[in-house]
């Protein structure tokens, strides 16, 4: 696991290209930056709670973070993944609705928080800000109907492959060009892809078999990518 | 005058040059996947199923933009259909005027970011309706979830102008199991099925069926 450094994120300064904040002027995000929050987080702890009133905006500077809804029998399902430079809590703001998911820390994080007061001044000034929060948006709807499509057609083979590509997506391969850059539970990979721990288990060792995956500890290695894609009929 | 109403509901921040009206037949596309991104689609009478990959995703009700989920990701094609589920009246927005609008007036970008909003928050339902939900009580859902929305009531009736076939389609379950299922509700005098027309006759009691477990659903 990677070591957070406990330093005090500048807007002004960060690394972290995020989408939404990237159309704010020198002066807007100085001006974010004064105003601005920030907290640590431990793997496993909760940022937010699905139903909770919204507050603010959580801007990830460092780490990882799964968003996931509960259904009525109790069953999680990831919604997505979350990683540095992405925000979180954006639509309950806009919409005026509570969190409409919880969010996990899946690794030592470190998160910005913008009131939701000084986000919704930035969505009324800012043309940049609020056609850069529909991309976003757009996306996140995109994401979702691709699941959608996902959970009512294919097979839970098809969408246990597809949650391994899309962590593939998110975070990428560690430096053997091999390995996923996260580490998730089985269970959480189940939640993922909508389906039991016990078929995600049976399912992973399959693939496996197949020389598509190697599975060391709880770390997933992808041997053919493009195989992978192939096994899914990966949605275009 | 057709396009009057559309201006008014959009605080006339479009050009009238940039702006036409089309009629559109029960059945008919507005575009298809793949079909380029010249103009936007602004629904001011009637009904259209979007659908990707012969799922439905979403149906558009009178006054919603079409076709801004693509433009917003910055695609050239579309990448969904969108069919006439209804006779419907279809405003188009030549996409240079689309983009002017969205850059200087945000009323417009309040409106798009609520109905994207909306939609996500249909389409996470939907995942949970699959992902939980037994076929059976999918399409009561389905049925709970329009009446509810707007459907037009009749003496304490509500009507849904979808045939079995069209259900069997939004909830991506065959056809022979839908038909069957809802001539079930029928003989329990939940609902008529006619060829074209579903009129709900019970719905507390069809609401009642979303909550009840056991085999039978």
């Amino acid at each position: 696991m990677k070591k957070v450094k406990n330093i005090i994120p500048s807007c002004l300064d960060c690394q972290n290209k995020n989408k939404v904040f990237c159309a704010m002027s020198t002066e807007e995000k100085a001006e974010v930056s004064r105003e601005k929050g920030h907290n640590f987080y431990k793997k496993g702890q909760t940022i937010f709670y699905e139903g909770n009133h919204s507050n603010g905006l959580y801007c990830i500077h460092s780490g990882k973070v799964s968003l996931t809804k509960l259904g009525d029998d109790g069953k999680r399902q990831v919604v997505r993944f979350a990683k540095e430079g992405e925000i979180l809590g954006y639509r309950s703001l806009i919409s005026g609705d509570s969190y409409q998911a919880t969010a996990t820390a899946i690794e030592d994080c470190t998160i910005c928080f913008v009131q939701k007061e000084k986000f919704n001044e930035l969505i009324a000034t800012n043309a940049g800000v609020a056609v850069n929060s529909m991309q976003l948006l757009a996306s996140d709807l995109r994401n979702a109907e691709n699941k959608l499509i996902s959970i009512a057609q294919k097979s839970v083979k098809e969408r246990i492959i597809e949650s391994i590509l899309l962590l593939q997506e998110t975070f990428g391969f560690e430096n053997d060009g091999e390995t996923l850059d996260v580490t998730l539970s089985r269970a959480e990979i189940a939640d993922t892809a909508g389906t039991t721990t016990e078929t995600t288990i049976r399912t992973l060792a399959k693939l496996s078999d197949e020389n598509l995956i190697n599975l060391v500890g709880k770390k997933i290695k992808i041997l053919n990518l493009g195989e992978l894609k192939k096994a899914c009929s990966v949605l275009d | 005058m057709e396009v009057q109403e559309f201006f008014e509901l959009t605080k006339h921040a479009f050009n009238k040059e940039a702006v036409h009206v089309h009629h559109y037949k029960k059945g008919e596309y507005l575009f298809t996947k793949g079909h380029e991104i010249e103009e936007m689609y602004f629904l001011l009478e009637g009904e259209l199923a979007i659908e990707k990959n012969k799922q439905l995703i979403w149906i558009a009700k009178k006054n919603e933009f079409i076709g801004i989920c693509s433009y917003f990701i910055g695609e050239n094609n579309f990448a969904y259909s969108a069919k006439a589920n209804f006779d419907s009246k279809i405003i188009t927005i030549e996409k240079k005027e689309f983009d002017r609008v969205v850059q200087d007036n945000s009323d417009l970008r309040n409106d798009l970011m609520q109905l994207f909003c909306q939609r996500i928050d249909y389409t996470l339902s939907n995942i949970k309706v699959f992902s939980d939900l037994s076929r059976k009580k999918r399409i009561i859902d389905f049925l709970v979830r329009n009446i509810e929305s707007n459907q037009k009531v009749i003496n304490q009736n509500y009507e849904l102008h979808y045939s079995s076939t069209q259900i069997a389609e939004f909830v991506h379950i065959p056809k022979y199991f839908t038909l069957k299922f809802l001539k079930e509700l029928q003989a329990k005098n939940i609902l008529k099925l006619s060829s074209k027309n579903i009129t709900i006759t019970d719905f507390k009691g069809l609401k009642l069926l979303l909550t009840l477990k056991g085999v039978n659903l």
